[in-house]
């Protein structure tokens, strides 16, 4: 290496050296702590079932749909572990000869149904937790970098809906939602825009403040009105057929996002009041520009942590609604559906029906609680130095 | 010579954290003598306020003490805080040995009134004096009923048919008296304890707190405080600066400590409000005639307050004289540059060069000796002891020992 | 500014949200159809057979604004529709049902507020010793277990493997005592309270008995929490400078945790305590369906539809309002209790 390419080099790294040692201390913290250890590791269990649950788990010959169980019969009780797979061609074509951990009532492979629940828990936990939280922290930052009347609203908004246990809202939304829903995607590109687009038309105007947002509004509605007027309706227009799992989605989503609405607002209030971003502005920083470089990385965490959290009690959330019969239907790879079969036999005789699919909850909530839990110790800045 | 009731010999602690062990005290020498007020002054990170901590031995984890010993005179009799235990240790704490805080908001509990917080300490140490007032009380109380001024008999005979509320008292007073004097006598005996917590019965207990409440209005009163009968039922949140200092000086000298430990008091306050504590702590000094360890690193007040002075450096005393000495011919070159660096009118701003040195490796041998214009080659090898190098003027340094 | 002067603004404050409440439960109705609409303002079995003039008669193909004046009007009526899985007028349905839910919830509160505390002090005092990493593990344990598996897993063992008593409110004996009896009056619809009254002392016990299992789920998942955030507040009150100011007052150990630092620890943690009364609801639903109790929770989940039939509207509509109301008051108290517990708010 020449002289001029290993100074640069040394540079760099004398550059991100403190982000080195920081990064270090971090990683010495989670070796430190068995916990988080733990909860990697399951967590890393549970994507490698997710990933390779078509290996692992087969689905039988012949089925359209591989998050539906396949059934042995419809035999009403219950096998236990390594009963013999008897009728069904399908499975036994696939490679099954018996059922490893036993069937249902009406005979649902249990094996089968914890491994493709692996993929059902992560769609719901990681799908509604990460749009709650893009819809939370859009709603969240906008009600609080602007503050005034639409935080107020917000706020009153948010209040509202955290006013409702969730379990319970999502029953009601759950049974609300009819089967075929025609959505308006035009809709919610229009309330997006918003948001977005007075932030975006303010940077490059250079104006900030109330007057951004506004000029902001004025700008949208200009832009749908003209739409209208040329093209006879809103953009698109699309309609989706609801199953069973995608209206808990949606209830889930709907109860879920403004606990971060409000938090991501807490956090941007706090540090709107602090100096750095009064300096920002007075260099002249647009609106857009104070936002992404210096509230966003800093408010984020909070969020993070408790985005988490919430996947492990969102799982829990859906498998309480699959269990009452509210959430998945019957024979959906689902763990909480399959132990909501179990409820006639609550015996020790067929503790494989509800023994089963419960620890694979279990596990996977603790899992992420305990990675949770790592990412709060590890991120809260005044625990870092003891 | 007055006797000294204060000893610190030899105090070494230490501060186990992630980036090492900082060796914060490394042979600690003081003493304080009765009715004095010893000024222990130093820049940030010397050691002085930990050094006040640790005569009430209070250093909170991860700093621990390793070695040496804090005397006091506690009646009579030397008393080493660090061999004794925690039961004889609370004794004194508050009572004998008590500490004015840096910070009066963070010092009071936000959650308890001014009042409750003085009323705490009274009622912790001194319980008996306390309930001996009551009785007092209660005794003049019945006096009063027992032979009433000529009005009040007159209207007792008017009103004989009636059942005053005064004669339910007299029967109450006569209880709560009985209770009181047993409890003097045996104050863990079971009815005592029994009575003391069913409702109307443990009125007696009452009493005792009120008498409490009554002294804390007087010291509040003491404090200079306008008003204490207001304020004594503030929170903390409610009070300036000034007056939560004031709070804070009361609770610590409620029980008429033989030793009070001021670290900087004054500092967390506006300069204003600064020398009307500082004139209110010298007077109560007189009145309570105790003798006050004031930490601090403001040289203006060191001279202002003590009448003898101990200079600190990373953890050592370097110099211990009176302050005119200390001031006029400070020996320690430590000291001499200090009082150099005083900014005057017409002077050059002079500062010490070099910075404090890390304690978690400090310096072998002396641990001025990288900042000191008079370093010999003995000094970054060993440690000087604290010599008298004149009368009543003690400093730790080589220029004044003989090597070897 | 005072403690009454806070409590009324309190007040006045809540009514808006209360309102919003309704105003959120009435947009979900607007996700049905009119027809379904319509039985949310039935008030018996006849009625349902004539939901075209329902229709009319509450307007219900209006607009939103009518509807809903008519909503807030039905609602102050007591109107909150008829429900089928009771067969009964919504309201008086959760009437009658509030004292299985209310006896259940009122066992495991006490224990989780108290033993949480306990627990959290504890944890807090003892930082990084082994009985803070039990308890913190257990904690963690708690809040990761569903809470349905966990009543299914006692159900198994003390009823099926032990042969202990049915998972259900109350034996037959003592059901068929209350239902039937003619020496039986039902004062307050508690079991326990009314064994007492009506001077049975061993119905009392038995529902007790019966309540052990529910008890111990709820307190399981629900206690972590508690236990949690007592914890990171005893360790923040143990770092503030009033500790070793009442250290160097003398104070015992335990009463500088007691006085001092508990004290302030608590204030978190009643706004905690207070959120997870409130959301004792949502135990509820799936306790008292795994355990067969006829409270508030398992209707709604009938109504819900689960069991595969047409969900019953007014039911969950009305079971969702009730939990907003009761999550809106419990707000409520806990604020005050706020104000009451910490001096600082009450300067509004």
């Amino acid at each position: 290496m020449s002289t001029k390419e290993r100074s640069r080099f040394s540079d760099f790294r004398a550059g991100i050296a403190p982000a080195m040692s920081d990064f270090r201390f971090t990683l010495r913290k989670i070796r430190k702590s068995p916990l988080s250890i733990v909860g990697i590791i399951i967590v890393a269990i549970y994507v490698g079932m997710a990933i390779f649950a078509p290996w692992i788990a087969p689905p039988a010959v012949g089925t359209r749909d591989p998050s539906m169980i396949w059934n042995d019969g419809y035999a009403l009780p219950p096998k236990p572990p390594g009963s013999p797979v008897i009728i069904n061609e399908g499975a036994r074509n696939a490679g099954y000869t018996s059922h490893i951990f036993g069937t249902t009532q009406m005979q649902y492979d249990i094996f089968y149904g914890c491994i493709w629940g692996v993929r059902t828990a992560f769609r719901i936990g990681v799908l509604v937790i990460a749009i709650a939280l893009i819809i939370g922290i859009l709603l969240g930052s906008v009600s609080g970098f602007y503050g005034g009347v639409i935080d107020e609203l917000m706020m009153r908004f948010t209040d509202i809906v955290l006013a409702f246990p969730g379990l319970i809202l999502a029953m009601a939304l759950v049974i609300a939602l009819p089967i075929v829903w025609k959505i308006d995607v035009g809709y919610l590109l229009v309330v997006l825009l918003l948001f977005v687009g007075p932030l975006i038309i303010g940077h490059f105007l250079k104006i900030r403040g109330l007057w951004t947002f506004l000029i902001g509004v004025a700008g949208v509605v200009a832009f749908v009105a003209l739409q209208t007027f040329l093209l006879g309706t809103t953009i698109w227009t699309w309609s989706l057929e609801l199953g069973q799992l995608d209206k808990v989605l949606i209830a889930l989503t709907l109860v879920g996002w403004p606990g971060y609405t409000r938090v991501i607002r807490g956090e941007i209030l706090r540090i709107k009041g602090e100096d750095y971003i009064e300096a920002s502005k007075a260099v002249g920083c647009s609106d857009l520009r104070v936002i992404t470089k210096h509230i966003v990385p800093n408010s984020i965490y909070p969020v993070v942590i408790m985005a988490s959290l919430d996947i492990g009690s969102m799982v829990l959330t859906a498998a309480a609604l699959s269990f009452l019969g509210i959430g998945s239907p019957e024979g959906y790879a689902d763990w909480g559906q399959m132990i909501s079969l179990a409820r006639n036999w609550m015996v020790l005789q067929y503790w494989y029906v509800f023994i089963i699919p419960g620890i694979f909850i279990f596990v996977f909530v603790l899992g992420w609680n305990l990675l949770g839990d790592a990412f709060r110790d590890i991120l809260d800045p005044t625990l870092r130095r003891k | 010579m007055t006797e000294k009731i204060l000893d610190i010999q030899d105090l070494r602690l230490n501060f186990y954290t992630y980036e090492g062990v900082v060796q914060a005290l490394d042979g600690v020498n003081l003493s304080l003598r009765k009715g004095e007020t010893l000024g222990v002054v130093g820049e940030t990170g010397c050691g002085k306020s930990v050094t006040g901590l640790s005569v009430l031995v209070l250093v909170p984890p991860p700093g621990r003490i390793e070695g040496g010993k804090i005397v006091i005179c506690e009646k009579g009799k030397p008393v080493d805080m660090l061999s004794e235990e925690e039961d004889t240790l609370r004794k004194i704490r508050g009572k004998h040995v008590s500490m004015v805080f840096q910070d009066p908001r963070s010092a009071l509990n936000p959650v308890y009134t001014a009042g409750d917080q003085i009323i705490e300490v009274l009622l912790h140490h001194r319980r008996k004096a306390l309930a001996l007032k009551a009785i007092e009380q209660l005794d003049r109380q019945i006096q009063q009923e027992k032979a009433p001024s000529a009005k009040t008999q007159e209207q007792k005979e008017k009103k004989e048919e009636k059942k005053t509320p005064k004669e339910n008292a007299g029967f109450l007073a006569n209880y709560y008296r009985k209770r009181l004097k047993r409890y003097l006598k045996h104050p863990k005996a079971l009815d005592i304890r029994v009575s003391g917590k069913i409702p109307i019965l443990r009125g007696w207990k009452w009493l005792i707190k009120e008498e409490a409440k009554k002294k804390a209005v007087n010291m509040l009163r003491i404090m200079r405080i306008p008003d204490p009968e207001r304020v004594v039922g503030m929170y903390p949140h409610e009070l300036s600066g000034g007056m939560a200092q004031r709070v804070v000086i009361a609770i610590a000298l409620a029980c008429s400590p033989e030793i009070l430990i001021a670290d900087e008091p004054t500092t967390n306050l506006d300069v204003t409000v600064q020398l009307q504590i500082l004139n209110l702590i010298r007077e109560l000094k007189e009145e309570f005639d105790s003798s006050i360890i004031y930490v601090t690193h403001d040289m203006g007040v060191v001279a202002e307050m003590s009448d003898r002075v101990a200079v600190m450096y990373a953890g050592n005393v370097v110099e211990l004289s009176g302050v005119l000495q200390t001031f006029r011919k400070p020996l320690h070159p430590y000291t001499q540059a200090l009082l150099e660096s005083i900014p005057r009118h017409g002077f050059p701003f002079k500062s010490i060069e070099g910075t404090v040195p890390s304690l978690i490796n400090p310096p072998k041998g002396c641990r001025f000796h990288d900042r000191c214009h008079y370093a010999m080659d003995v000094c970054t090898r060993e440690k000087p002891r604290m010599v008298e190098a004149e009368e009543d003027h003690f400093v730790q340094c080589f220029l004044y020992q003989p090597v070897g | 500014m005072g403690l009454a002067d806070f409590v009324v603004r309190r007040i006045l404050l809540m009514i808006p949200t209360l309102i919003g409440v309704t105003i959120l439960i009435f947009a979900v109705t607007q996700l049905f159809t009119p027809e379904q609409r319509a039985t949310l303002y039935v008030t018996n079995e006849k009625q349902m057979n004539n939901i075209p003039l329902l229709i009319e008669q509450y307007h219900l193909n209006e607009s939103i604004f009518v509807q809903y004046s008519n909503y807030v009007q039905q609602l102050l009526q007591g109107n909150l529709g008829f429900s089928q899985t009771s067969r009964a007028p919504v309201l008086q349905t959760i009437l009658r049902k509030i004292p299985a839910t209310f006896e259940v919830v009122m066992m495991s509160i006490p224990i989780i507020i108290f033993l949480g505390i306990f627990l959290g002090v504890v944890s807090a005092v003892h930082r990084d010793r082994p009985i803070d990493h039990v308890t913190r593990t257990a904690a963690i344990i708690g809040t990761s277990l569903p809470s349905f598996w966990l009543g299914i897993i006692l159900i198994a063992v003390f009823f099926s493997g032990l042969g202990w008593f049915l998972p259900e409110r109350a034996s037959s004996w003592a059901q068929n005592y209350i239902d039937l009896s003619h020496n039986w009056t039902t004062y307050t619809g508690l079991y326990t309270v009314d064994g007492l009254l009506n001077g049975k002392p061993d119905i009392t016990l038995d529902v007790l008995r019966h309540m052990v299992m529910p008890t111990i789920v709820l307190v399981t998942i629900q206690i972590a929490l508690i236990i949690r955030v007592m914890r990171s507040s005893m360790l923040e009150a143990l770092g503030k400078g009033y500790i070793t100011a009442a250290k160097a007052k003398g104070l015992t150990n335990t009463e500088v945790i007691n006085k001092h630092a508990r004290r302030n620890a608590l204030i978190p943690t009643i706004t905690v305590a207070g959120l997870l009364t409130a959301g004792m609801l949502t135990g509820v639903v799936i306790t008292e369906t795994v355990f067969n109790i006829d409270g508030l929770g398992r209707w709604a989940v009938r109504a819900a539809g689960g069991g595969g039939i047409v969900p019953d509207i007014p039911a969950v509509l009305g079971f969702a309002l009730l939990s907003g109301i009761i999550y809106v008051v419990s707000n409520l108290i806990v604020d005050i209790l706020y104000a009451v517990v910490d001096p600082r708010i009450r300067l509004g």
